[in-house]
């Protein structure tokens, strides 16, 4: 993960009203709007949701028994299991696979997980070439960037700007329509599948009972990445297991409605193992990495609920924040209303105490939730938090709060704070209206003006009126 | 990090977590309207940008083979077919082309270098999904993986009989039977993506057509 060197506040800045942000909001109401179709053409859909939602909870507060089974079952069905504390040890065990089998080319499809670990970077820098396969993903590797929204990673970008990178990068005329730049990807990614030596996916679901894993796309990529290649190697966050596999039936059912509007996604694809006696195709060799990095702390705290996160991507899309800013601002490879909780709750409050306050609190996300977490309860959580540990930039919440109970817990002292309130108004807002506050305070007007407080105030109105 | 180890720090933090320790409430399968299941398959595969066909599945292949320029298909060995179609294919002209991957990683790469202008697939299903439009294809001995996802053009040839309801009402009797098979996909129309534009764009990776003939 790559810690940018500024705050969230000032990567928004840069973003508002930018291009990058305006076709990353048209493109996240969009989905929002689909989202909203989708349920309302599916009278069974909130049943569904608290089923789901049941299901995520159960499945953490038994998570080691679950991860035990699982676990096990991955080795009775021949797969190997590797047990990851952090990216550094996940990132090790890949290397030493790829190292045995002498791998040069990997090709993988989309996962969040591995751009938590910065899995790519590690692996290039080892001299292997590592191709991303989704479409959207493979424009982000080219161009050299960050994704900017967990279903859609390419959001931002037009498809002049696509064609731009193509002709750039891949040597082929330029070209603004998506059929023919879709072509392009095709036949370019085509021959890097057939060839490859290892294949990477993520993990959507992992079985327990079955030892199955299930890796859900559309375009097809997560098919390829663990069907082509001689290996495959799953990594997987140690909170995506369900117990059974009508429990994963249960999470599919709501998982392409909440991200895209979809009955289901084009392509849920479920592996049990390596490729078996007399099977045709598919992997010689599975391996699955569990990966914890931060899990069992955030599962620990106040935080737990999170880990049900499914990442449907549907919290981002109704997000006014991130409709206004875009996923960039977030500095991590986890955007939106459920970045601004899971990225510090895996990785701790430094330096990330400022994406908890970057939300308005209005709740949209927890109810577009398929597994309704309560996100804005999490987000007040990691606030106070941070008020409570100092950490930077909100260094003043807690004094400034202090102060205020300090005023507001004595009748003389509170009269006092009033009558500064009045003189202030008085010098900054002549005309009835605050133009400009100074000072730190000075945020508060820089895009609008308040409306100035009453000559005379409330109390001294109500005193005159009723005699006291 | 030693399994061990891994596990007794999950224990431990899952016994710390609060969270609501409800049951598990099982698969809920959801009471929708009825409705008849082909015709809903059909009107389903359409709206994900399937084709759904009631011909005999020998003509409907043999024309998509004649559209297409191709005298090959990558695909299900006869037996997993219904009877006569692996002949009917070979007696209108078609070849089917060896599905079985060598073991070694040369042979492999030499192998599916082969697949690289493979146009058309055909396989068979295990079920439909009347809500969704979606077929389950399940991998095995004479069903090669790459039928149903190398080509640019699926045939899937399925049971009317075989047609549910929903995923939900599917996995409620047959949950158990995806562990069956190496692989086990559900395929929900052409493979799509958004990524440039948020235009949809079909068979980026995967079939850029997908037609299911009704037997
Ligand atoms: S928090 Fe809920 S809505 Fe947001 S990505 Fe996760 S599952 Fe989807």
């Amino acid at each position: 993960m790559t810690v940018t060197p500024v705050t969230f506040v000032e990567r928004a800045r840069q973003a508002v009203g930018s291009d990058v942000a305006r076709s990353n909001r048209v493109g996240a109401e969009r989905l929002a709007g689909l989202r909203e179709a989708a349920r309302q053409a599916y009278p069974a859909f909130d049943e569904m949701r608290d089923a789901a939602r049941q299901i995520r909870l159960h499945t953490l507060a038994h998570l080691d028994d679950h991860l035990q089974r699982f676990a096990d079952q991955v080795e009775r069905n021949g797969g190997h299991v590797f047990f990851a504390a952090d990216g550094t040890e996940a990132i090790g065990y890949i290397q030493r696979v790829i190292q045995d089998r002498r791998v040069r080319r990997v090709v993988k499809s989309k996962s969040m997980v591995t751009e938590e670990i910065a899995l790519n970077h590690a692996l290039e820098a080892s001299g292997v070439e590592v191709v991303e396969t989704d479409l959207g993903e493979f424009i982000i590797q080219l161009a050299g960037e960050h994704p900017s929204h967990i279903i859609a990673p390419a959001i931002h970008k037009t498809a002049a700007d696509v064609g731009r990178l193509f002709a750039d990068k891949l040597g082929v005329p330029y070209t603004d329509d998506a059929d023919e730049l879709n072509r392009i990807a095709r036949a370019h990614l085509r021959r890097i599948f057939l060839e490859a030596d290892l294949g990477i996916s993520g993990v959507n679901f992992g079985v327990a009972e079955t030892g199955s894993i299930c890796v859900v796309t559309n375009e097809g990529n997560g098919r390829l990445v663990t069907t082509a290649p001689p290996i495959h190697v799953a990594v997987m966050g140690m909170e995506r297991v369900v117990p059974t596999a009508g429990d994963l039936a249960q999470m599919l059912e709501v998982l392409a409605r909440s991200g895209t509007g979809q009955g289901l996604s084009v392509y849920s694809n479920i592996v049990t193992g390596p490729r078996r006696v007399g099977d045709p195709d598919g992997p010689d060799e599975l391996h699955v990495v569990i990966l914890d990095n931060g899990r069992s702390r955030a599962l620990a705290a106040e935080t737990a609920e999170i880990l049900a996160c499914i990442r449907c991507g549907a919290c981002l899309n109704v997000c006014p924040v991130y409709r206004a800013v875009g996923g960039h601002a977030y500095g991590s490879v986890y955007t939106g209303p459920i970045g601004a909780v899971v990225t510090p709750a895996l990785m701790g409050l430094d330096p990330w105490a400022d994406l908890p306050f970057a939300s308005t609190l209005c709740g949209a996300c927890r109810d577009v939730c398929p597994v309704g977490i309560d996100i804005p309860r999490m987000l007040l959580h990691l606030r106070r938090r941070a008020a409570d540990e100092r950490h930077h930039p909100f260094r003043w919440v807690a004094p400034g709060l202090r102060a205020y109970r300090i005023a507001a817990t004595g009748p003389w002292r509170w009269r006092a704070f009033l009558g500064l309130g009045a003189l202030a108004a008085r010098l900054f807002g002549r005309s009835g209206r605050i133009e400009r506050l100074p000072f730190h305070a000075s945020g508060w007007t820089r895009f609008r003006s308040l409306r100035a407080p009453a000559k005379k105030p409330f109390r001294r109105r109500w005193g005159e009126r009723h005699g006291t | 990090m030693e399994r061990d180890a891994f596990i007794a720090r999950v224990k431990a933090a899952a016994r710390a977590a609060r969270l609501p320790d409800a049951d598990p409430p099982g698969l809920v399968v959801p009471d929708l309207p009825e409705v008849d299941l082909t015709e809903a398959f059909v009107a389903a595969l359409g709206r994900v940008g399937g084709v759904a066909h009631r011909d005999d599945p020998v003509e409907v292949v043999l024309a998509l083979a004649d559209r297409l320029g191709t005298s090959e298909y990558l695909g299900w060995d006869d037996e997993w077919l219904p009877p006569g179609v692996g002949a009917g294919l070979r007696h209108g002209g078609l070849s089917a082309l060896a599905g079985d991957v060598p073991a070694d990683a040369e042979g492999r790469r030499r192998h599916q270098s082969g697949y690289f202008d493979v146009v058309l697939g055909v396989t068979g299903a295990e079920a439909g999904f009347a809500e969704t439009g979606t077929v389950v294809i399940r991998s095995g001995p004479g069903r090669p993986r790459m039928a149903s996802l190398i080509p640019e053009v699926h045939v899937v040839i399925l049971a009317e009989e075989a047609i549910c309801r929903s995923l939900a009402h599917w996995a409620e009797t047959n949950a158990g039977a995806i562990v069956d098979a190496a692989n086990v996909v559900f395929v929900t129309g052409p493979s799509r993506t958004g990524d440039i534009e948020m235009r949809l764009n079909v068979g980026v990776h995967g079939p850029r057509e997908v037609h299911v003939v009704l037997v």
